[in-house]
């Protein structure tokens, strides 16, 4: 089971009509159980181990800190090491079935010299992880963490920690919850049209992102990459700038679904996008990109260790040492590197770490350190940094910024540097351009027709008209909700349509994996 | 608070609400509906089952393709006063037809349903028939529970090798999205509503002709068993029919039958019969009924507009003298049906028209074989012998003799064939070449011929010898030279055999053993 399948859909419909005809004690109770309904079928069911090894590390963990700060002779460290060893607990298990990637090729490395033999058995050792396993664990490890700081009271009932951690609708992708917000899940929740009107809206919109665009612009994508050999130059181009609108269309189109199945039952997620490409700045980027992981990464890894003692004396040494303003960038480098590693390493892949951590960590730091010449450069030039073209020009800058280190996070290392060489040939090497390839039908070879193409450009431009209201409305559901009822009703009938029959689904399509699913 | 007050209490934006959502999810849901309407696979089938809405007929005749090739309803009309309706789909499996006794009967009240059973003799009880299962069901209304009934009692019944994808076929959408071809088409949007009269109650014309043998030696008294669900999936019919009180006469029509297939036929007269259903065999009926095979087909399994005709007159007859249906003719209610009738007359003159030039078409293939038999000329030969009417199968021995004539070295090279063919195999058919070998590989080839594939063949090139056998039968068994044989696709059976050598002059030596 997906959620983008059918029987999602139904499991959804007839537990939103059961929560609110059960009496309303039940509610979380009933989450519970399509939680876990949910877990059966879409993952691997022997796995709920693991969630339930991070429940209980976490409750219990939890209620140890809570009872040893009520009795005087424990000591004050005693709490932070069982914070850190309930940490330790979830990194690890994460680590060794998620994280698979960071440590088998050292491991690898050691058999293949210590004991040849025993080679082929590693290789084929299976390590299934837990479903939304990237997610549960920060979550988890963030709820330990609130409760040490005691800026939380620990949860007392066990299921209800464990519903915090399986809540199924962000199993898939996210997002990456808080627990002060979740604790709506064990509230009672009234019937209220509009969650049901705007849930249903909103997985719609989601449908229409994951299996009208994001499919569609995949396979083109996926098409060229499989012959990166034959489909070069302006190929390489399209690949680069086509990726991030793929990825967004699969990740921000899942936590629509997400989102909008939550709101049916009156839980309202947090936000993980807010109109990424409108951002002018990389920094920017990352504030309306996965903002769950970035916020998570902030509180929880870059502002601890700002506070921690060694920094502070780093920060004393080095702004003594050179400066104020060379001594406070350091801090900075040093804080970001960790955050950057954090989210990278979470990615579970080097090629993660590459293309999520060391490209943005060295174009944020490099833009903090030219921020200086830019602003120069602008003044002697006499840019207008408020025009409109200016905030093109910077959006566009942003958004190949990603592209680039969306190369490494798609097609792995060595991929990626292959397909900016090509894309850097197109600008370099004379005759090298093709830009016949737009003109002559060579698209038609890649398993796409016109029909496809127009229907991008029209799904983009809903997408833009979309992100155009968000920024103005909030939501560009609320400035349609003002609208007359028939100009509603043909919007909405129109995008279902438009899914019904434009959507990537049934025999032949494969709508099932989400590209932020497998962490 | 009494009722009057509790329903005024209730805040009027709350009302509006309810309301609002109602008719939207019902706006949805048409919209749902036509869509799937749209892009589902529309056929001739599709506008034939939306159509009976609009009549109110006596008959139903139910079944797969050989209901709607074989009666006429206007015919039958202008014959009896009998109005019939052919609810009718091409492919029909056999959980179809209670399926659509239930569909009929939501609009019409029937006296009289004649169900053809050809489609229990196809029930292999596997997951093989997705084609016939969906055509039988795409056609229903998506809000018939009749529809559902007839896939659930599919995947009960049915054992599938693969994942069949069951969704699909209750959401049709589901499989048909991609199908926007139809976008094109204007019969998918004229029946997106799943509403449009059908004209000459089901009946359509077909221009088409071949020839058929008549079956012998077919009749038997042996039971032969249907296949467990099959039989199970005839019981729940004859329990359905006989649960309410349907009349019901159940029809084998007339075609190319076997002994087999016959055997079972027994089987399912004896069970209907048990119901006590009436049975009718027309193929036991070929004399009574005038058939001729020849003349009246358009493949095995299907008559033409003359067959129908013959067909339609004995079924009639049949009917007539069996049970006791209202002849409606000179009603004023009826008029409709004698205007259908006289424009189902114009277009039968020209089917008829068209279906027995065909035919004169095919038999013109027996004038040209003996125009080929008796010609001494190979120019002249080769002319008839690439009409398409014919399929030549030719083999090369170990040594052949190039002609020296360019226009016959052409003729050899538009057989694929060059100077150092030997020991090759050629299959040609109206000029174009359908199965060539390499040189010296693959030397022997076995396949089907003839208009229905069912004629086998054996070319053999090995070890020196040329043999050619055609439904088991050598027709050439030769050592050298270049070796053909003609064969008629349409009366399937072998028209000539010759040789192609060396003559002196450097021309082909053509011969015949």
């Amino acid at each position: 089971m997906t959620i983008t399948s059918f029987s999602f859909l139904a499991l959804v419909t007839i537990g939103a009509v059961l929560y609110y005809v059960l009496p309303k004690s039940l509610q979380w109770i009933e989450l519970l159980i399509l939680s876990l309904v949910f877990y059966y079928y879409a993952a691997t069911p022997y796995t709920i181990i693991y969630l339930v090894a991070s429940t209980l590390t976490a409750y219990f963990s939890t209620l140890i800190m809570r009872k040893a700060r009520k009795k005087e002779n424990v000591k004050q460290a005693f709490p932070l090491a069982i914070a850190i060893a309930a940490i330790a607990v979830n990194v690890l298990i994460w680590f060794i079935l998620k994280g698979r990637g960071l440590w088998s090729w050292a491991v690898e490395g050691v058999i293949s010299h210590a004991c040849p033999a025993k080679m082929d058995a590693f290789s084929s050792m299976q390590l299934v992880a837990a479903l939304g396993m990237g997610y549960y664990t920060l979550q988890i490890i963030g709820y330990v963490v609130d409760c040490y700081w005691e800026t939380i009271e620990p949860q007392r009932n066990p299921l209800k920690l464990f519903l915090f951690t399986a809540y199924f609708p962000q199993m898939t992708t996210g997002p990456i919850s808080r627990y002060a917000r979740l604790e709506t899940l064990f509230e009672r929740h009234k019937f209220q049209y509009q969650n049901l009107a705007f849930g249903a809206q909103r997985i719609l919109w989601g449908f229409m992102k994951k299996i009208v665009l994001a499919e569609r612009v995949g396979a083109f994508v996926a098409a060229i990459c499989e012959k990166p050999d034959v489909y070069t130059g302006f190929y390489s181009w399209l690949v680069i700038l086509l990726y991030p609108v793929q990825m967004y269309a699969d990740f921000s189109g899942c936590m629509d679904i997400v989102l909008g199945v939550s709101e049916l039952f009156d839980i309202h997620l947090a936000e993980n996008f807010r109109n990424p490409f409108f951002s002018r700045t990389s920094q920017e980027f990352w504030q309306r990109w996965h903002i769950t992981l970035g916020t998570w990464a902030k509180d929880y890894v870059l502002y601890p260790l700002l506070k921690s003692k060694p920094m502070i004396k780093f920060g004393k040494f080095s702004r003594k040492k050179f400066g104020k303003k060379l001594g406070k960038f350091l801090v900075n480098v040093v804080g970001m590197f960790f955050l950057w590693m954090v989210m990278g390493v979470w990615h579970g892949r080097f090629r993660y770490i590459v293309g999520v951590s060391l490209w943005y960590w060295i174009v944020l730091m490099a833009g903090d350190l030219l921020a200086p010449v830019f602003a120069k450069f602008t003044t002697f030039f006499d840019m207008k940094t408020e025009s409109f073209g200016w905030h093109l020009f910077q959006s566009a800058r942003t958004y190949l910024i990603y592209a680039i280190g969306a190369s490494f996070f798609s097609l792995g290392i060595s991929g990626g540097l292959a397909l900016l060489q090509d894309a850097w040939k197109v600008l370099t090497v004379k005759d090298y351009a093709n830009p016949w390839i737009f003109f002559d039908e060579s698209f038609l070879n890649l398993g796409i027709t016109y029909g496809d193409i127009n229907l991008f450009f029209i799904t983009v431009l809903l997408l833009i008209i979309v992100a155009v209201l968000r920024e103005k409305y909030g939501y560009a559901r609320i400035w349609i909700q003002k609208q007359s009822f028939m100009f509603r009703w043909l919007i909405w009938i129109s995008l279902f349509v438009m899914v019904l029959i434009w959507g990537k689904y049934g025999p032949g399509y494969n709508a099932a994996e989400f590209i932020y699913q497998g962490f | 608070m009494g009722l009057n007050e509790k329903i005024k209490s209730i805040p009027k934006d709350k009302v509006k609400s309810v309301i609002g959502f109602i008719v939207f999810m019902a706006l949805i849901l048409k919209v749902f509906c036509n869509v799937t309407y749209l892009f589902r696979n529309v056929t001739t089938d599709t506008w034939r089952i939306a159509g009976i809405k609009h009549e109110n007929v006596d008959m139903v005749y139910i079944g797969g393709s050989a209901a709607y090739c074989y009666w006429e309803p206007l015919k039958a009309w202008n014959d009896c006063g009998i109005t019939s309706y052919l609810y009718a789909t091409a492919g029909i499996e056999a959980e179809a037809i209670k399926a659509y006794m239930k569909e009929v009967r939501r609009t019409q009240e029937p006296q009289l349903y004649v169900v053809d059973v050809r489609t229990f003799q196809y029930y292999y009880g596997d997951g093989g028939a997705e084609w016939g299962t969906r055509n039988s069901t795409d056609n229903l209304e998506l809000t018939s529970s009749a529809r559902y009934g007839m896939l659930k009692e599919y995947f009960a019944t049915r054992e599938f090798k693969e994942d069949p994808d069951r969704l699909s076929y209750y959401l049709s959408i589901i499989k048909y999205h991609t199908n926007t071809e139809n976008l094109h088409s204007s019969l998918a949007w004229e029946l997106m509503d799943n509403d449009k009269v059908f004209p000459a109650k089901g009946w359509e014309w077909r221009e088409a002709y071949g020839y058929v043998e008549e079956p012998q030696g077919f009749e038997t008294d042996i039971r032969a068993d249907l296949l467990r669900n099959g039989k199970k999936v005839l019981i729940d019919l004859l329990d359905y029919c006989k649960d309410k009180q349907l009349n019901v006469l159940f029809v084998v029509c007339p075609y190319y039958i076997t002994e087999e297939e016959q055997q079972k036929y027994n089987l399912i007269r004896d069970t209907v019969k048990e119901y006590g259903f009436d049975f009718l065999n027309a193929n036991e009926c070929y004399d009574e009924i005038g058939i001729d095979f020849s003349t009246d087909f358009y493949n095995r399994n299907h008559v033409n507009l003359f067959g129908a005709k013959k067909y339609t007159e004995f079924l009639e007859k049949y009917i007539m003298d069996n049970y006791d249906l209202p002849d409606h003719r000179g009603d004023d209610h009826y008029v409709s049906w004698d205007e259908e009738y006289l424009k189902s007359l114009e277009d039968e003159n020209l089917c008829s028209e068209t279906v027995t030039n065909l035919r004169l078409d095919v038999e013109k293939g027996v004038t040209m074989a003996e125009q080929m038999r008796e010609t001494q000329n190979f120019s002249e030969w080769y002319t008839l012998a690439e009409d398409d009417r014919y399929t030549l199968l030719i083999a090369a021995g170990d040594s052949i003799n190039w002609p020296q004539n360019i226009a016959e070295q052409r003729i050899m090279e538009s057989w694929g064939l060059n100077k150092e063919s030997c020991r090759q195999i050629r299959v040609v058919n109206g000029g174009n070449v359908v199965h060539s070998n390499e040189v010296n590989q693959d030397l022997s080839r076995d396949g089907v011929i003839g208009i229905w594939e069912d004629i086998p063949y054996h070319i053999s090139v090995e070890e020196g010898e040329v043999s050619i056998l055609v439904n088991e039968e050598e027709v050439l068994s030769e050592q050298s030279d270049i070796n053909v044989v003609v064969f008629d696709n349409n009366y399937r059976r072998v028209v000539d055999v010759v040789s192609l050598g060396n003559g002196e002059d450097g021309k082909i030596c053509f011969y015949r053993k």
